[in-house]
């Protein structure tokens, strides 16, 4: 029900966003993010204290905090950019936290309220799926930038989109590397004795862990800019999200519940 | 990099399971006896919890009593022992001439006079599937009508004809007392001495990133 409210807070949020690139900004719709982040937040504490655990323990609760956290980064930047925020960017995100919850809201998948089976019974676990969702969603937010670099014509707009995308690449990278590959591998270990299975969600985080070393490797050493940086983080995101929904439903793993 | 060369060629990992009050002798030499082994599950049916509480013995002295849970693994010197399984197998039990129960489990050997037997298991249900042993309540007997097999080898322990009785039949003296049901627990013995070296690692990189961050910082600056 409080998800269902988020959808619609965060929809409307999507019509005014429309209304502000067709004309002005609406005043204060932006808080409107806020508010469905603060709702989503408040579902994944509810469920939390319902199933006595942190939940995060499959496909739904991992896309509620996910587009959580995408709607409060989206608010967090338009408080911090004020005036010198690209519209479109936020657009294009709160586009993606929409088909998340889109997806979210599908029958096929499981709502219930399930305290998690023994092996998710762990605090590295927690810290794996959080910490990797916050880093995604960073990596979100640097693809609609990089969309919208592609889209653009305008040489100063193109630069302010090039550092947002950098900015949060930068900064997603590092939370991800620590939640997805570190977190998860020291889970493992104390779960099944194994730090590193060659589990095909395993493999392709690795993947995307390897496609933003990659845009952060060009940029650094390289010092590659613009369309090619734009691209290689379009690419990054796309294998996030082959990671998260390609692989939970075309491969079997130790991943499979979510 | 190097802790993974080190897992690839270094680590072994050993699977057993055992069934309350049973012991295995671990690669350390040490001996670990399963005292007991509680599972519980949710109302939906799916796993809540899985115990293994162990005594681990060096040279007969008890050297530690510990319980061992999934994602709590047990460290007995530089081995780590996790809770891995659990399956509920069948026991063979017979009954000699003087009433004495005698427990056998499914594949294991027993020698009656010169002849060895193994207990190979039970046949389909009345349904004609077979029973999976899950489907069985720990500690349930067999119907009477319910036939065992069992595997019977010469001298030499070649296989030579497989038996099918049914409780209280008899076979060279002993009586067939039934079959019941009990938990094993299947723990994971693994030796890898290589995970420190990769939490090192993960330092490492922790500590590359920070520093690639700070030098870069003031490069990528407008």
């Amino acid at each position: 029900m409080i998800a269902t409210a988020a959808f619609v807070l965060l929809f409307l949020s999507l019509i005014m966003q429309i209304l502000g690139l067709l004309r002005k900004e609406v005043p204060f719709s932006f808080y409107l993010l806020a508010g469905t982040a603060a709702l989503l937040f408040a579902t994944t504490v509810l469920r939390s204290i319902n199933m006595g655990f942190i939940a995060i323990t499959n496909t739904y609760e991992s896309i509620i905090f996910f587009s959580a956290v995408i709607a409060l980064l989206l608010f967090l930047y338009r408080v911090r950019a004020k005036e010198k925020t690209l519209p479109a960017v936020t657009f294009v995100g709160t586009l993606v936290a929409i088909v998340l919850l889109a997806v979210a809201s599908s029958p096929n998948l499981p709502k219930e309220v399930l305290p998690p089976i023994p092996a998710l019974r762990s605090y590295w676990l927690a810290l794996h799926v959080t910490f990797s969702f916050i880093g995604e969603s960073f990596f979100a937010f640097a693809f609609s930038a990089s969309l919208y670099y592609l889209t653009v014509r305008d040489e100063q707009k193109k630069r302010r989109a090039d550092r947002l995308i950098y900015t949060s690449i930068g900064i997603g990278y590092p939370i991800f590397t620590a939640g997805a590959l570190i977190f998860g591998a020291i889970w493992a270990q104390y779960a099944w004795g194994n730090y590193w299975s060659w589990d095909p969600k395993e493999t392709w985080a690795l993947v995307t862990w390897i496609v933003y070393t990659g845009y952060l490797h060009t940029r650094f050493v390289k010092k590659m800019r613009g369309k090619g940086s734009a691209v290689l983080s379009i690419v990054g995101f796309c294998f996030t999200m082959f990671t998260f929904f390609g692989v939970n439903y075309l491969m079997k793993g130790l991943h499979s519940y979510g | 990099m190097v802790g993974g060369l080190v897992s690839l060629s270094g680590r072994q990992e050993w699977h057993v399971r055992l069934a309350e009050g049973q012991s295995a002798l671990l690669p350390s030499s040490h001996r670990i006896l399963l005292t007991s082994f509680k599972r519980s599950s949710y109302p939906d049916g799916r796993p809540r919890e899985y115990i293994s509480r162990v005594q681990v013995f060096k040279e007969g002295s008890i050297e530690k009593t510990e319980e061992i849970r999934v994602n709590r693994p047990l460290r007995v010197n530089g081995l780590k022992i996790y809770q891995d399984s659990y399956a509920v197998t069948p026991t063979l039990f017979l009954l000699d001439e003087s009433q004495t129960e005698h427990y056998i489990r499914q594949g294991e050997y027993f020698r009656i006079e010169e002849t060895f037997f193994s207990f190979f298991g039970i046949t389909p249900d009345e349904e004609g599937l077979l029973s999976t042993p899950e489907d069985r309540r720990v500690g349930q007997d067999l119907a009477d009508s319910t036939v065992i097999l069992i595997q019977e080898y010469d001298g030499e322990e070649n296989p030579v004809s497989m038996r099918l009785v049914s409780p209280s039949d008899r076979i060279n003296g002993y009586t067939i007392g039934g079959v019941l049901f009990t938990e094993q627990t299947g723990l994971r013995i693994v030796q890898d001495r290589s995970f420190a070296l990769v939490l090192v690692g993960f330092v490492i990189i922790g500590c590359g990133l920070a520093l690639t961050f700070i030098q870069k910082h003031g490069d990528e600056m407008p």
